[in-house]
């Protein structure tokens, strides 16, 4: 046998098809186990905190987690939502409070303190990215959406429709985001 | 084609390794062949070979060889050809295939330089086996044909027919269930006729004249409702299925009780098939709803159907792809050298070229079963083969008849791919119209076409033909450039892959530089330590004088020692670094410029459709011209390239329309019969020249004189003074034309304009002068995406000023600084000029700083100079515009921005806007004391004097919103007594205006003491700087135009002229 008919049989033994029944199996197993590894009740989220509130968000709308740059504001257009515009990844992205949204006290509103924040989080919401400066980040987890509750009424009116409701984790009531209506909001306030 | 000039020496290592390569797959070619000639048709084997076709296909195509791709890729369609059991495997078809791995064993046995060499030797070889192999492809399918009728004994054919027709009534059935509930559902519509049509053919196998009739009825009704000729109603449908039961009943008999089963039936089949027979023919007569030809082919028609549709069951989607991909390829290659053809007559070399193109567009369209198209390109094959072996000089009603074909496959590569055939068949006449006059041509290479007897029935002659087809091709311009773009060795990228990339390599610039100042805060620890380590030699000096004890000393040695070593080691990785960071700056800066440089394409691609279009013209206008291109690699930014096209295209236009003479006259001028178009392209001084210049006729300067005083953009006087540069300029005005007629090709008087508008906007400039023909040349910047900048600091931040839109920069001390009503102003050169701070333009911030100069920016717009005071200048840069983030639509006053070498965000400022915001920044500081503004307004009188009533009442209309007293007059001399008899705060005046004109006006009054002090705001179409002067120069103390005058801008200036009225007038 030489080379080239070595090849050859390299090449049937690697490119030939699976049987369909392999595939078959496989397919099953994986889909088994996956059902198995995470209950479709509990979704990952990101919880991070504002004005000593916290916040969840699905993790489907977060791209990364970057250091805090510097913030150009934008002529005629910068106000206490649009702070203004960063460069991540040699792209300019909208930087946006979403303290004015979210939270039910305006005492942290004054824009100096969101920029003296140690990271910035990337939000994506298909192409679109929105910069957000979180106070504190606890990290991802893993939320049973069953536990959402309701949004008790002792929180402010302002915040309610943005929060799917209520979740208590790791000693913090934390509120779980609304991101579509979030989205909106927000693009609603740079147009 | 710009590939093989590139390539064509391509070096030898690669044609080294295609050997390699070709000598593997020959060897595996040669025993799967062997392998063949023993066992016959065998699937693996098929298989493999196709797999071995292909590789060498692809290698030869890499390096150029056409005939090795030729052969291989006929070895390809042969093998897969035999897997579909379309053709089946013969023993001739073997000693061919041994023949052409033979032929390629050559290209494995020469050595690498002599390839090419070889490889024109046996050019005759290898298309006559490529034609061969092709032919047994043809031959299958009628070999196929005829296995499944003839060859068998009377029984066996008659089972066959049953079997066959049991498959085709299956699928009848199926459909008719379909039509029932979707009764326009042009798909099945079509596979009903090409079954039907089968039905009546295999039929005709055995010759049942019943079943033919039937089937015959069949298609007909199909193919009308196809067309949409015939409207369903259930009547039909029944009829329909009671035939199709009919015939379910025919296949289920067996061989020996069919024929009784006929007779019995016969009668019954008979009358339907009459039935459906009548109603369909009496539908087809109604002209199509969409297509209207159909009837007049009537008679030809069956020929036709038979040809497009018999065997076309074997293609598929990926078929028609290759085809189409095969079909764009070659129409390039024949569109570039019949124009060779045209210039050079008979060159052997281009003729070959061409050859080769319609063969492979024959072989192509054979495969996918377009005959038509097969044989208009078989007919064009004829023609160039009766040229090359009977050399004479092809004539120009020869050349666009070449063209004439040569358009249908343009067209044809337009079609999408499910309608091709339904394009052919409606263009059947077209095509065989051409494919006849090119048959006659071929025959008769010397002699004038005659018209064939099909063109006389068809009213539309060639000539209109050819001018529809040329509008055709116009409209489908863009499709066809983009499809161009495609097939280069170009990928394309989409604009967001491409903007993520070039962020990319900015930012890993970014990162690089980072490095140098770590390696030199290293350094400094470096030094630290060398300090260090200086003060323990001291000490350790110091101490060993005084007996120690030798344990401590051995220990401090050792210290010594260790401190040592370490600041060796410090060092080594220092240099490391610095080498490191080198080879790293290095590389990302160059990976940056690549990818800035990715936008840059050469000239040649935007450029490819203008030969053919300057011919074609020609020839529309019975001229002959020549076009030269020179600078085809020029490189273009891809934006500015494709923004070119529609100004080159009507540059050229009109270099053929306007500037090239008629042959006979360019003879009596004692010039070339043929006149030269010049296309030319250079950089220079970093910029983008583009020259396009004729050898015509060029402009008649007092023609053009005389058509500007007609026209009324100037006045006699005016006219007069011109030169010869500013004559032309006028050319670019919209609505102007110097042709006395409007023609299909030019002389609308846009397009010019049209050149202008594009180069002014990507900030470009246009010269045009007279040197033998007209010349115009257009200068452009190289690049839309990098500019170079002055960046300055507003409000604490950075922002970045395009250079080429600055005036100049001064530092202003603070008494230099004037405040006049709201407005600060500072005196240079003779003019105010009004002050403005950016921060307040941009809503941003105060600095809170108050320095004893500030840093201004003059920027103008036309004689409008402002001052733009900034916080600090900082640097001059070289910038990449990035998009702003596109949530944010247009930002007012910002054009992009761009990133600082540490990464940090930086505002590029749209001076084009900022403009308009100076505008209004002005007259908001004018309202602050409207009111008593408005009270003195209201005593106000401002005279208009301006031939135009339209303009006359659009000033009026907004002047008295703004409180004032307007007063009309329609020409200077009007004005002129309007003047004398009462006392106006403001003359609003046109330039050119019938009896007395501006210029003149405007003396008059200056030299009359009386009118002293009176403000003269101009307003006028003429944008020329040279007017502008002339109007200031008389005495006006504004020139606006009226293009350009913003509601608010007039009534700033208004506002201002009034307020200062007397102050600056001499």
């Amino acid at each position: 046998m030489n080379i080239s008919d070595h090849e050859k049989k390299k090449d049937q033994l690697l490119d030939r098809i699976a049987p369909k029944e392999y595939t078959q199996e496989l397919t099953e197993i994986y889909s088994q186990e996956s059902d198995q590894m995470i209950p479709q009740t509990l979704s990952p989220y990101f919880i991070f905190s504002l004005c000593n509130e916290w916040f969840g968000i699905s993790v489907k709308s977060l791209k990364e987690v970057v250091n805090s740059r510097s913030i150009h504001s934008i002529p005629h257009r910068s106000n206490e939502i649009l702070l203004g515009t960063v460069n991540i990844e040699g792209q300019f992205k909208l930087v946006v409070s979403i303290k004015k949204i979210l939270c039910k006290s305006e005492k942290n509103n004054s824009r100096n303190n969101d920029i003296t924040e140690k990271r910035m989080v990337v939000l994506k919401q298909e192409e679109q990215n929105w910069v957000i400066i979180p106070e504190d980040i606890l990290g991802i987890r893993y939320i049973n959406l069953e536990e959402i509750q309701n949004n008790p009424l002792s929180m402010s009116n302002n915040n309610q429709s943005f929060l799917r409701g209520i979740i208590y984790i790791e000693n913090k009531h934390a509120g779980i985001i609304d991101e579509d209506f979030l989205f909106q909001s927000l693009k609603k306030s740079i147009a | 084609m710009k590939k093989d000039k590139d390539n064509s020496n391509p070096n030898i290592s690669l044609i080294e390794l295609f050997q390699e390569e070709l000598k593997l797959q020959l060897h595996d070619f040669d025993e799967l062949l062997k392998k063949l000639l023993v066992t016959g048709e065998n699937e693996f084997a098929f298989d493999q070979i196709i797999r071995c076709a292909h590789s060498i296909k692809g290698a030869a195509k890499l390096i150029n060889l056409d005939l090795v791709v030729l052969i291989s890729n006929a070895i390809e369609v042969l093998f897969r050809a035999y897997n579909e059991k379309i053709v089946s495997l013969a023993d001739s078809h073997l000693a061919t295939l041994f023949d052409c791995s033979k032929l390629l064993q050559i290209l494995v046995q020469s050595s690498s330089s002599e390839l090419k060499k070889n490889l024109e030797n046996q050019n005759k070889q290898f298309i006559k086996l490529s034609s061969e192999l092709e032919q047994f492809l043809s031959d299958g399918y009628i070999e196929k044909k005829k296995n499944a009728s003839s060859s068998l004994i009377e029984n066996n054919k008659i089972e066959n027919f049953l079997s066959n027709l049991k498959i085709e009534v299956k699928v009848l059935i199926e459909g008719i269930s379909h039509l029932r509930a979707d009764f326009e559902n042009q798909e099945i519509l079509e596979e009903m006729t090409l079954v039907s049509e089968n039905i009546k053919k295999i039929g005709e196998g055995i010759n049942l004249p019943i079943v033919i009739q039937l089937g015959e009825a069949l298609e007909t009704c199909f193919r009308a409702a196809f067309n949409q000729q015939l409207i369903w109603t259930q009547g039909h449908m029944d009829l329909l299925a009671e035939s199709i039961g009919f015939l379910q009943h025919l296949s289920e008999c067996n061989a020996y009780g069919m024929q009784s089963w006929l007779t019995k039936h016969e009668k019954g089949i008979e009358a339907i098939a009459c039935v459906i027979l009548a109603i369909s023919k009496e539908a087809s007569s109604i002209p199509a709803k969409k297509k209207e030809k159909k009837d007049d082919q009537k008679i030809e028609k069956d020929d036709v159907d038979n040809e497009l549709t018999t065997e076309s069951f074997f293609y598929d989607s990926a078929m028609l792809d290759l085809f189409y991909g095969e079909l764009e390829q070659r129409v390039i290659e024949l569109n570039q050298g019949i124009l060779l053809l045209e210039e050079q007559s008979n060159d052997p070399k281009v003729l070959e070229s061409l050859m080769r193109a319609a063969h492979s567009l024959k072989g192509a369209a054979r495969i996918v079963d377009l005959n038509l198209i097969s044989q208009l390109a078989h007919s064009l094959e004829d023609f160039f083969t009766s040229l090359q072996n009977n050399p004479t000089e092809i004539q120009e009603d020869q050349i666009n008849e070449l063209f004439n074909a040569v358009d249908l496959f343009t067209r044809l590569s337009q079609i999408p791919c499910n309608n091709i055939r339904a394009w052919i068949k409606d263009h059947f006449v077209q095509i065989e119209n051409v494919i006849t006059s090119l048959s006659n041509m071929a025959e008769n290479p010397k002699k004038k076409i005659i018209p064939s007897i099909e063109k006389k029935q068809l009213p539309k002659s060639t000539s209109k033909n050819f001018i529809k087809l040329q509008k055709d091709l116009v409209s489908t311009k863009d499709l066809s450039i983009k499809k161009q773009l495609k097939k280069d060795s170009y990928l394309r990228v989409s604009a967001v892959n491409l903007n993520r990339l070039m962020g990319l390599a900015g930012e890993s610039l970014v990162e690089s530089r980072w490095l140098v100042p770590f390696s030199e805060s290293l350094i400094s620890i470096r030094r630290e330590q060398n300090t260090l380590s200086s003060n323990f030699n001291a000490l350790y000096e110091e101490v060993s004088g005084e007996g120690l004890y030798s344990g401590i000393k051995d220990r401090v040695s050792y210290l010594k020692q260790q401190l040592q070593n370490s600041q060796i080691k410090l060092a080594e990785k220092l240099q490391e670094l610095e080498l490191f960071i080198r080879r790293q700056s290095n590389l990302s800066d160059r990976l940056y410029s690549e990818v800035i440089n990715s936008r840059m394409r050469p000239l040649a691609d935007g450029i490819e459709a203008f030969p053919r279009l300057v011919r074609d013209l020609a020839k529309q206008l019975k001229k002959k011209v020549q076009l030269i291109i020179e600078g085809k690699n020029t490189t273009v930014d891809r934006e500015i390239l494709e923004k070119l096209e529609a100004p080159l295209n009507h540059l050229l236009r009109n270099a053929v329309d306007h500037g090239i003479e008629s042959p006979s006259e360019r003879r009596a001028a004692g010039k070339n019969e043929v006149g030269t178009i010049r296309l030319t392209a250079y950089h220079k001084a970093g910029t983008l020249i583009i020259k396009v210049s004729d050898d015509g006729r060029g402009v008649d300067l007092e023609a053009l004189r005389q058509k500007l005083i007609d026209k009324g953009f100037v006045s006699s006087v005016i006219a007069e003074r011109l030169n010869e540069s500013e004559l032309l300029e006028f050319m670019f005005l919209p609505g102007f034309s110097t042709s006395k007629e409007v023609t299909e090709v030019s002389g609308r008087g846009i397009g010019l304009n049209v050149v202008q508008n594009m180069v002014h906007e990507v900030g470009g400039w246009i010269k045009t002068y007279l040197d033998g023909g007209l010349v115009i040349q257009l200068q452009l910047p190289l690049t839309l995406s990098v500019i170079r900048a002055l960046l300055i600091e507003i409000s604490e931040e950075i922002y970045a000023i395009p250079l080429a839109k600055i005036n100049r920069v001064l530092m202003l001390s603070k008494e230099k600084i004037n405040f006049i009503e709201n407005n600060h102003y500072f005196h240079s050169e003779g003019k105010n000029i009004a002050l403005i701070y950016a921060y307040q333009l941009l809503n941003l911030p105060s600095s809170q700083k108050s320095p004893n100069s500030f840093p201004v920016i003059v920027i103008n717009k036309g004689l409008n100079e402002y001052g733009l005071i900034v916080d600090k200048f900082i640097s001059e840069k070289e910038i990449v515009i990035q998009e702003l983030d596109p949530m944010l639509g247009k930002v007012q006053d910002i054009l992009g921005g761009a990133f600082m070498e540490d990464g940090s965000p930086l505002l590029i400022i749209d001076v084009e806007d900022i403009f308009m915001s100076i505008e209004n920044k002005i007259l908001k500081n004018h309202k602050e004391d409207f009111n008593d503004l408005l009270e003195k307004k209201k005593n106000k009188k401002i005279l208009i004097i301006d031939d135009s009533s339209t303009v006359r009442e659009t000033e009026s209309i907004l002047l008295q919103k703004e409180g004032y007293q307007v007063f009309p007059a329609v020409n200077g001399l009007e004005g002129w007594k309007i003047l004398q008899l009462e006392n106006y705060d403001l003359i609003i005046t046109d330039i050119d205006m019938p009896q007395m004109n501006g210029i003149e006006l405007i003396k008059k009054i200056r030299s009359e003491p009386k009118f002293e002090g009176l403000p003269i705001l101009v307003i006028s179409y003429k944008e020329n700087e040279k007017d502008k002067i002339e109007a200031i120069e008389a005495g006006a103390n504004f020139y606006l135009t009226k293009n350009s005058f913003k509601d608010e801008g007039l009534i700033a200036i208004v506002n201002e002229l009034i307020e200062i009225k007397g102050k600056n007038i001499k």
